[in-house]
């Protein structure tokens, strides 16, 4: 990496540390989807006194077990909620993060004509693209890592509160957090980067995020309803497939070597 | 190839927006060690032309050549010999002017331990070392103009290019920016290339002129060449009580008592005072009066419009 690249990169990660309200603004959602939310699920849940007949038929599809007596079924839908339809969200929140942070750090120095300037210096339009999207890219990791940890723990609390047993997160969730949502961040950040290119504003490149946003939430619907089941090995294979995708994708969009004056 | 005698050699370029044209089949030469000024009236084509040497913008036809690179090919090298300051071309406002600096230099690659004295020279070159750490956003558009014009030089390009850099400039900020265009010319031995349509900051400080309009050259040359060229005479400014009428003067009356005379050899001036006294005149003042760039500009600029 030359070092006009490592600058830029360095310049735009203190920018964005440095604005404390961009940083809230994108944890705040994905604090309260996935620590709040399954917290008060899971209190809430704990606390139940029926009989859930409506769930029953979607555990008993998942785990094929009939007849389960009260406490383990709220065991068993608690696990399902945590392992089925959080990681769901872990692949929501890198989209959210790299939008934010990719139309702030590319078509923010567009609109305030700073990017002209890094255009008259000696340094290819390709690895100013390179530059934002590493920047973009390696943050929404660190922030969804982040947001994962805090989940975690707090969640635990909440369940050794509630008197369950603890929450380890297990293969599937590897594969969420290292590889689906790595792909998920790569093509959204391509996305928005090269979209910045036409549009006329951050709104506008945004609003492109969509693409993606709208297959996972059907993802979260399916979850739910039961419709969709991904078993392990399919996941780490669509995962994959997705990461090798969206890096070819990125590498297809970075030839572009249009000036964007 | 001895494209590299000049700093910049640009030949039949052509560039349209649309349907409009900006820039016509416009060809130029810019020497080594000059500074060369590019006037024109808004709208001329002079900032499309700086981005078409940046390679930022391409042209529909011709070739450039920025010290023997074609920046449309390698913008990144050319943009190694060449410092472009232009009126779109902002900084970062949330950053002080020595961060700034601090940035692009690193941009183009320098160390550390250089940068560090580099800025400090800048700064103080254009007067800006008590406000380096005052933020961007809060500098006047004199000193935003001062640090812009130091990002410009910061890696010592062997041509700037300059594009309105007085522009919405004060007198006195204006004269600041010309001479530390001046100073470093003379001390990097380097080419300069000013766009303006200020032609008294010009005039100040340039070696060489063009003259664009609507897209094409309409001139190029020194001051004094273009007054050849254009047979623009010297005039002397006269003023005198004539003791009796005299046909040549009469022809020259501009108002009561002044006369304006073209000439060309000083000799007539001489011939001309002695004739009004030994008429019984007298000769209150005689002055001297060459062509201003203003003069020459504005004469065939209206030339153009005829
Ligand atoms: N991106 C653009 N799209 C369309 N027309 C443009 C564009 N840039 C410049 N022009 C037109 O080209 C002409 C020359 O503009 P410019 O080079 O900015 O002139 P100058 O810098 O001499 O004032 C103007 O008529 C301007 O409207
Ligand atoms: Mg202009």
């Amino acid at each position: 990496m030359s070092k006009s690249v490592l600058a830029i990169i360095i310049k735009d990660l203190k920018y964005i540390l440095r604005s404390k309200q961009l940083i809230a603004l994108m944890l705040l959602v994905p604090l309260v989807l996935t620590v709040i939310m399954p917290s008060i699920f899971v209190i809430a849940i704990s606390n139940l006194q029926v009989n859930m007949e409506d769930f029953k038929a979607i555990i008993e599809k998942v785990v094929g077990k009939e007849n389960v007596e009260l406490a383990y079924q709220k065991q068993l839908i608690i696990s399902y909620f945590l392992n089925n339809i959080l990681p769901v969200f872990f692949m929501l929140i890198p989209t959210m993060m790299s939008t934010i942070i990719s139309s702030n750090s590319f078509i923010g120095e567009r609109e305030k004509h700073t990017l002209e300037t890094l255009y008259y210096s000696p340094i290819k339009v390709r690895d100013i693209f390179i530059a934002k999207n590493v920047v973009s890219i390696c943050l929404s990791m660190i922030l969804n890592f982040a947001v994962f940890i805090v989940m975690t723990v707090i969640i635990n609390i909440v369940l050794l509160a509630v008197g369950m047993p603890a929450f380890i997160p297990g293969l599937k969730w590897l594969i969420v957090i290292l590889c689906t949502s790595l792909a998920i961040t790569i093509i959204s950040t391509g996305i928005v980067v090269s979209k910045s290119n036409k549009s006329d504003s951050v709104e506008e490149a945004q609003q492109s995020a969509v693409f993606i946003i709208l297959p996972i939430i059907g993802l979260v619907v399916g979850q739910f309803t039961g419709f969709i089941m991904i078993s392990k090995l399919i996941l780490a294979i669509a995962s994959l497939i997705f990461l090798i995708i969206s890096v070819m994708v990125l590498k297809l969009l970075s030839n572009k070597n249009d000036y964007y004056a | 190839m001895n494209d590299k005698t000049f700093a910049i050699k640009i030949d039949g370029v052509t560039k349209r927006f649309d349907q409009k044209v900006a820039v016509n089949n416009l060809s130029l030469t810019v020497n080594s060690g000059e500074i060369f000024g590019f006037l024109g009236p808004n709208g001329a084509g002079k900032t499309t032309l700086v981005k078409m040497m940046n390679g930022i913008l391409t042209p529909n036809e011709g070739i450039i050549s920025i010290e023997g690179i074609n920046p449309f090919e390698k913008p990144a090298v050319a943009h190694r010999y060449m410092g472009t300051l232009t009126e779109t071309a902002n900084m970062y406002e949330y950053m002080t002017g020595e961060e700034n600096l601090y940035f692009y230099g690193s941009v183009f690659g320098m160390d550390k331990a250089v940068l560090k004295d580099r800025i400090e020279e800048l700064l103080e070159a254009v007067d800006l070392l008590d406000d380096k750490d005052k933020k961007v956003g809060d500098y006047s558009t004199g000193m935003k103009k001062r640090l812009a014009l130091a990002r410009a030089i910061i890696h010592y390009p062997k041509l700037v290019i300059l594009d309105e850099p007085t522009s919405g400039l004060d007198p006195e900020n204006a004269r600041k920016i010309n001479s530390l265009i001046k100073e470093y010319v003379a001390t990097n031995n380097a080419t300069v290339f000013i766009c303006t349509h200020q032609l008294r900051y010009a005039q100040d400080i340039c070696d060489r002129y063009g003259f664009i309009n609507k897209g094409h050259i309409i001139c190029t040359g020194t001051l004094s060449e273009l007054i050849e060229k254009n047979s623009f005479s010297n005039n002397i400014h006269l003023k005198a009580k004539l003791g009796c009428p005299n046909k040549l003067l009469d022809q020259f009356k501009i108002q009561e008592e002044i006369y304006q005379i073209p000439f060309t050899d000083e000799e007539e001036i001489a011939e001309l005072i002695k004739s009004v006294v030994v008429d019984g005149g007298k000769v209150y003042e005689a002055r001297l009066k060459r062509p201003t760039l203003e003069d020459v500009y504005f004469s065939l600029l209206n030339e153009e419009a005829s």
